[in-house]
Order: structure tokens, then C-alpha cells, then sequence
């Protein structure tokens, strides 16, 4: 601050007195006013106390000046700049206690001002104190308290080499200079809390677009580690130099993530990691805290710390290299269940962590713990789901001899539905009394928990009704009875069955099938195919349905594909795949295996959907050997 | 999640002896619902036909059939005549191929019941 030096006026001896006053009174009036507006100009304590030191000091003539300021409430007083003084008087006193019986302290107590005019009155008043006091030839001193309404901010001390009566108009001047002070500080301070306040509502704003952002990534379409690192990359630097993510795996607390932004920060925690493997009985913090649940807050880490977690000298070395200044570990809790930690860590920035802190990343813990609570339960019901479509599709096909089938099952795209439980089937059944082998293809009309349990009834009851020894048709209309049964009141969901019944002979295979309601099967003779329609009406709705049955007659060589509608009905972008495309497709697979059509075809269908199948798909082909 | 809320329209029309309901747009699993509600909303009308128009519908699956099925039902408990009209396209096909184009009462396009 380039503040211009306010002119010293100096008391004159006695001659013109009138004429004199006259003229100090107009250079201290011109003082005061450049003394003002530098003070305006001023900023921050320090500012102040450095003008007060300077400024003021010189305008008022005083050899040495020294501005203190009083925290609220405490006992100390700091020192915001000492100019004048002789030696290492200033490093003694920058920070003082107050101490009734001394003068500043007394003037600070009482906020009474205290003027000792020579070095006699040091003496007399505080002789414990005088020799600091009039050291180097300083004879008089002023100390004057900085006081606004009831706040008091602290002291000056102006301090001159020749001894100065301080007489009414003297004391009434130099408690001036020191109100004008006072008040600047007091501008100051309150500048400075406001400042701190308008930092506080942005730090504040900053941590809530944060946890917004995190929230976001938290639903993000990725699997649970990579969000997770994400997470930790998310967190570095905007809220700390490190961190760090473990989850609770059933004994174990694994790592799985950390993130610096500086890939070498990163290398040197694989070195460490690599060289210094972490034993079970060892001491982690994020490894105690994801158990235990209970936060650790680290404002300081001290080198004694890393110093006893250390191996070897090498191990303390790396340990160090990571600059760790201060941590706070916060557990991913979700339900009353701990499920991980979050580690932040304050390192090159020179930050620090408080338990302050801990509601703002105790929040951003609970963000992630959420997620990865619904990331479980999303993955639980997925496994349900799974084991539920595992059960209602044959682990393996039998072994027909004489015959080879095969059979495919594809769920719909998982980014095209919810948690999916199909409602399409294929399967073989043995009936070893009558040496016959029935083929089914069903599709069970809707998805979710309902149309699966129905599924599982079309599965169960044909292949209890084939081993009854029931001829196509009378499978079907057992079937029909059943799932009207199950359904009671609401008949809306129906099944469409292809159902045959097969035998081997020595010149070839014959199917006895019939239809209800189901897409038309194909048959491949040599690159010819030809549709086996055979009109039915769908299952499980009507009391009645109507069902033909027809003989296939297979000669060696010769393919039956039996297909639910998700091939069919497969739109892309060309539109429908529809029956056309299908009869094609089944005929460029002419002496192609059982297994080569229905992968084929299944690839197919996929393709025309860009790979994202909309509905699922079941396909079973058999062939004559 | 899908907007199915645009992808479904029904327009329903009062005749002194029919009400129709025509869709428009797609049918399917996600757009079911609103469906439902539309026939429930007209079957609460109690009318004594009720017209189920597919013809207009550019995708249908077997929530169509799903459909018609729940209307026939509540027609049967209703004492009420069902009626559809479902082209001569895929829709009219997917009917036939289930066996049930001769369980239900199908209508032309501007024939009336």
C-alpha cells in the first residue's frame, strides 16, 4: 500500500503560544483526515496494526509503537506489528499474557489508558517492567487500550525517547489516534467474519453441489466397483488429496478403490502395497472403521504414527513419500450396517480435517452406502431371478437316440427390462413305457413373478401328463385344465404350446404335434422348408380349446424347429423379422446340425435387434440321424 | 423408463348402441395399463356393446390378445356383447394364429355390430 507519510507535528516550546496552537491544531486536523482515509483503505488487522505502528506512531511523534490485538474472550494479547523497539524486544513480546501489575495489561483490564511521562514513573508504577520499558533511552510511554462500545480489541503502546508530560490536550490527541485505530480494527474484524462467513456459505455450496454430483454418479448405470471408483476419483482434489473406498466382504475388508491425481502418488501406493502386503493381525484405520462403523477423525498425523506402523526404514520411506497430513475415515452405513469406510486424505494441499467435518463426509458416506445397498438388493433379486429361470429350463436335454435336438433360451436385454423372469420354455420329455419322447415349446403371455410361476405349471404338468402316457392333444387339454385352475377369476394370461409327441423308427422320426395358439413350426428337407400350421386355440383361458393333431414325418437328415414368438415378432430396424426372414434364414442352413441352426437363428434374431433382444426366446430344433 | 404415457392413445366414441374404443400408437407390456384403464373406464358405462378397434394400432403383442381376453371376460360376467375389429394385417393374423379369431366377435372396418 503506497500510503503517503503523514507530516509530524512536534509540540514547540512555549514561544507564540497562541499562534502555535493555532497551527498544530490545523497540521493535526490534516493529519487525522490522511490518517482516516489510510485507515479506510486498510483491510485486515494486520493492515491496521502495521498503519497504527507507522502511521499513526510518526503523526503523533512517537519513537516506537507497538499494535496488539485480543482474541474474544482470551487472555492473550498477539502482536499485529511493533515498530521502534531496540533487540529482540519485539520477538519477546509478541504474544503477551495479560498480567494485572504491568502497564498494557492494566490499560487492557481496566480499559483505562495508562501514561507514564519518564522513566521515573516506569520506576515508581512497574519496576518490574521498567528495565523492558525504558531500554535503549526510552523515556515516556502511552498505553492505550482499542476499545468500540464494549468490544475490546486489544492495545497500543506508543512509546517516545524524551520524557512527555502528557497534559490534557496530549492525552485527549493520542486517545484520538487510538479510537480512530480501534475502530478500523473493529471494521476490520467484522470484514474479516463476514469474509469468513461468505467462505463458509461457499465452502457449504461447493459440498452440496458435491454431494449432488456424487448422488448423480451413485445412479449412474455401472456396476458397484466402478462406481465406487469413481467416487474416490470424484473426491480428489475438490475435497481431498487422497481416497480412498473399502467394502466389508464377508470376513474381509477389501480396498476397492483409490484415487490421487497424480498417477505417480498412485504408483508409489501399488509399490507399497506390493512390497509391504498388509497381514491380517496389522492395524488399519479404514479396515477398523468399516467394521466397527465408528468415524476416526485424524486432524494431525503425526510422524510418530507412521514412524510405528512402519516395518523398515524402506516401508517408512514410502509411507512418507504419500504425504498424509491429516484423515478422516467415515463408514459406508446403511440400515445400522456397515458396509465399507470412505478415507479422505488432507496431504500436499496442507488442509486439515476436524470433526467438523464428519457431517459433510459422514453425508457423501451415506450416498455411497445407499447405492451399494441397492446395488445388493437389485443383485439379490437377479440371482432369484436366475435361479428361478434355471428351474424352469432343462439343465440338459436328454439323449434321444436316433435323434439330435438342442434346444436355446435367451432372456431379453438386461438394459431393456427389469429384473426378468421369462415366461418362454423348451423341453424334452422321456416317456420310457411307450418308448416316446415329447417335445414341448411354450410361451406364457406377460413376464414378472406371475407369468413365471405359470411357466413353471406348463412345465411341470406336461411332463407329469407324458408320463402318464397322454397321446399330444390330451397333454395339452390336462394343461388347459390346470392353468384355468390356477388362474381362477382372472383368465387373461394364456400359454401358446407346441407339443409333439416323438418315435424313432429305423427309416426315420415321426412327430405327432399339436398346436395351441402357437406359431407354426418349420421343416428343413434338404434347403427345403416347409410350415407345419396346425390350428389350435391357445391354453389356459377357455373351457374348450381346439387342437388337431398332425403327423411329421422326418426323414434322416431332415429338421423340425420348433420357436416362440420373440423370433418372430423381433422388430429391428428393418421392421418385423416375421415368418419370411425366418423360412430363409432356416433354409441356408441345409445340412447344418441341430445345434448350428438354433445358434444361427439365435444370432440372427439378436442381429436384427443390434444385438438387444426386446423379448425373450426359446428355439428347439430336433434333426433324424 | 419409457414415456408410454405417448406411445398408447385410446379415442373413444358413444354410439346409443355401441361404445367404441379405438388405439392408436403401440400395445404392449409398458403401455397394457393404460389400456386397461380406458376399457375399465367405458365398461363402467355400461353399455350395452363394446368395440375394441386394433386396426389403427401400429405394434401389438400378445398384451392385444391379453386384452381382449379381459374384455371378453368382463363382457361374459356383464351380460354384455364384445366386439373387435382387427383388419387384415399382422394383428388379424396374430389372432388366427392363437385360434381364437372364431371365439370372438370380429367386425370389419365400418361394420357396425
Amino acid at each position: 500500500m503506497g500510503d503517503a507519510p503523514v507530516r509530524t507535528p512536534r509540540p514547540r516550546r512555549r514561544a507564540g503560544a497562541a499562534e502555535t496552537a493555532e497551527a498544530l491544531a490545523r497540521s493535526r486536523a490534516a493529519g487525522f483526515q490522511q490518517l482516516t482515509e489510510q485507515l479506510s483503505r486498510a483491510l485486515t488487522p494486520a493492515d491496521i496494526g502495521r498503519l497504527t505502528a507507522t502511521t499513526a506512531a510518526a503523526f503523533i511523534g512517537a519513537d516506537g509503537c507497538a499494535a496488539y490485538a485480543r482474541r474474544d474472550g482470551e487472555d492473550v494479547l498477539e502482536a499485529l506489528h511493533v515498530s521502534g523497539f531496540p533487540g529482540d524486544l519485539p520477538r519477546r513480546f509478541a504474544r503477551v499474557s495479560l498480567h494485572r501489575g504491568r502497564p498494557m495489561s492494566d490499560a487492557v483490564l481496566s480499559g483505562e489508558p495508562v501514561w507514564l511521562e519518564d522513566a521515573g514513573q516506569w520506576h515508581a508504577r512497574y519496576p518490574e517492567m521498567a528495565p523492558y520499558g525504558v531500554s535503549e533511552g526510552h523515556e515516556a510511554t502511552a498505553c492505550l487500550p482499542l476499545r468500540v462500545e464494549d468490544r475490546d480489541l486489544g492495545a497500543v503502546v506508543f512509546s517516545f525517547y524524551r520524557p512527555r508530560p502528557f497534559d490534557h490536550d496530549e492525552r485527549e490527541f493520542l486517545l484520538a489516534v487510538a479510537a480512530l485505530c480501534a475502530q478500523a480494527l473493529d471494521r476490520a474484524h467484522l470484514y474479516a467474519a463476514e469474509h469468513e462467513a461468505r467462505a463458509a456459505a461457499e465452502r457449504e455450496r461447493d459440498r452440496m453441489a458435491f454431494l449432488a454430483r456424487a448422488s448423480r454418479l451413485m445412479e449412474a448405470p455401472l456396476s458397484v466397483e466402478e462406481r465406487l471408483r469413481q467416487f474416490a476419483d470424484l473426491a480428489v482434489p475438490a475435497i481431498a488429496d487422497w481416497s480412498a473406498v473399502h467394502l466389508v466382504r464377508g470376513s474381509r475388508v477389501e480396498k476397492v478403490a483409490v484415487a490421487h491425481p497424480d498417477p505417480a502418488k498412485l504408483e508409489l501406493v501399488e509399490e507399497l502395497e506390493r512390497r509391504y502386503p498388509r497381514t491380517a493381525d496389522e492395524h488399519d484405520s479404514a479396515v477398523d472403521v468399516a467394521r466397527s462403523g465408528v468415524p476416526v477423525v485424524l486432524p494431525e498425523v503425526p510422524d510418530e504414527l507412521l514412524t510405528a506402523a512402519a516395518v523398515d526404514a524402506t516401508h517408512l520411506e514410502l509411507i512418507r513419500g504419500l504425504g498424509m497430513r491429516s484423515v478422516i475415515v467415515v463408514p459406508l452405513v446403511v440400515r445400522g450396517r456397515s458396509l465399507g469406510a470412505l478415507t479422505l486424505v488432507h496431504a500436499e494441499s496442507g488442509e486439515r480435517f476436524g470433526v467438523e467435518d464428519l457431517t459433510f463426509v459422514g453425508q457423501l458416506a451415506a450416498t455411497a452406502a445407499v447405492a451399494l445397498d441397492n446395488a445388493a438388493l437389485y443383485e439379490q433379486q437377479r440371482l432369484v431371478a436366475r435361479t428361478l429361470q434355471s428351474a424352469l429350463l432343462p439343465g440338459e436335454l436328454p439323449t434321444v437316440p436316433g435323434v439330435s435336438c438342442a434346444g436355446r433360451y435367451r432372456p431379453p436385454s438386461p438394459d431393456l427390462t427389469e429384473v426378468f423372469v421369462g415366461g418362454d420354455l423348451y423341453d424334452v420329455h422321456e416317456d420310457p413305457e411307450r418308448g416316446r419322447w415329447a417335445l414341448t415349446v411354450a410361451d406364457v403371455c406377460g413376464k414378472g413373478p406371475e407369468a413365471a410361476a405359470l411357466t413353471a405349471l406348463v412345465r411341470h404338468t406336461i411332463a407329469a401328463e407324458v408320463r402318464h402316457g397322454l397321446g399330444p392333444a390330451a397333454v395339452l387339454q390336462r394343461l388347459n385344465a390346470a392353468m384355468r385352475r390356477q388362474q381362477g377369476d382372472t383368465r387373461a394370461r394364456f400359454a401358446t404350446v407346441a407339443h409333439g409327441a416323438l418315435t424313432v423308427d429305423p427309416d426315420g422320426v415321426t412327430i405327432t404335434l399339436v398346436n395351441g395358439g402357437h406359431p407354426p413350426g418349420l421343416v428343413l428337407r434338404g434347403d427345403r422348408v416347409a410350415w407345419v400350421d396346425v390350428p389350435g386355440t391357445l391354453v389356459g383361458v377357455y373351457p374348450d380349446i381346439d387342437l388337431t393333431e398332425t403327423e411329421v414325418r422326418l426323414a434322416p437328415g431332415d429338421l423340425l424347429l420348433l420357436y416362440t414368438d420373440g423370433v418372430t415378432e423381433a422388430r429391428g430396424r428393418d421392421g418385423f423379422f416375421g415368418p419370411e426372414r425366418l423360412a430363409d434364414l432356416v433354409a441356408s442352413f441345409a445340412g447344418a446340425s441341430a445345434d448350428e441352426v438354433v445358434d444361427g437363428v439365435l444370432a440372427a434374431v439378436s442381429d436384427f435387434q443390434d444385438g438387444r433382444l426386446r423379448d425373450d426366446v426359446a428355439l428347439l430344433a430336433v434333426t433324424a440321424q | 423408463m419409457t414415456d408410454s404415457g405417448a406411445l398408447l392413445r385410446v379415442d373413444r366414441t358413444s354410439h346409443p348402441d355401441r361404445t367404441e374404443l379405438a388405439l392408436h400408437g403401440e400395445l404392449d407390456n409398458d403401455t397394457l395399463p393404460i389400456a386397461q384403464d380406458q376399457v375399465a373406464a367405458a365398461e363402467a358405462d355400461d353399455p350395452p356393446c363394446l368395440v375394441l378397434d386394433l386396426t389403427r394400432l401400429e405394434y401389438v403383442d400378445s398384451c392385444g390378445v391379453r386384452l381382449v381376453l379381459l374384455a371378453q371376460h368382463g363382457a361374459g360376467e356383464a351380460g354384455r356383447r364384445l366386439a373387435v375389429r382387427l383388419g387384415h394385417g399382422r394383428t388379424r393374423r396374430m389372432f388366427d394364429v392363437l385360434g381364437i379369431t372364431g371365439r370372438l366377435e370380429v367386425l370389419d372396418a365400418d361394420e357396425a355390430p
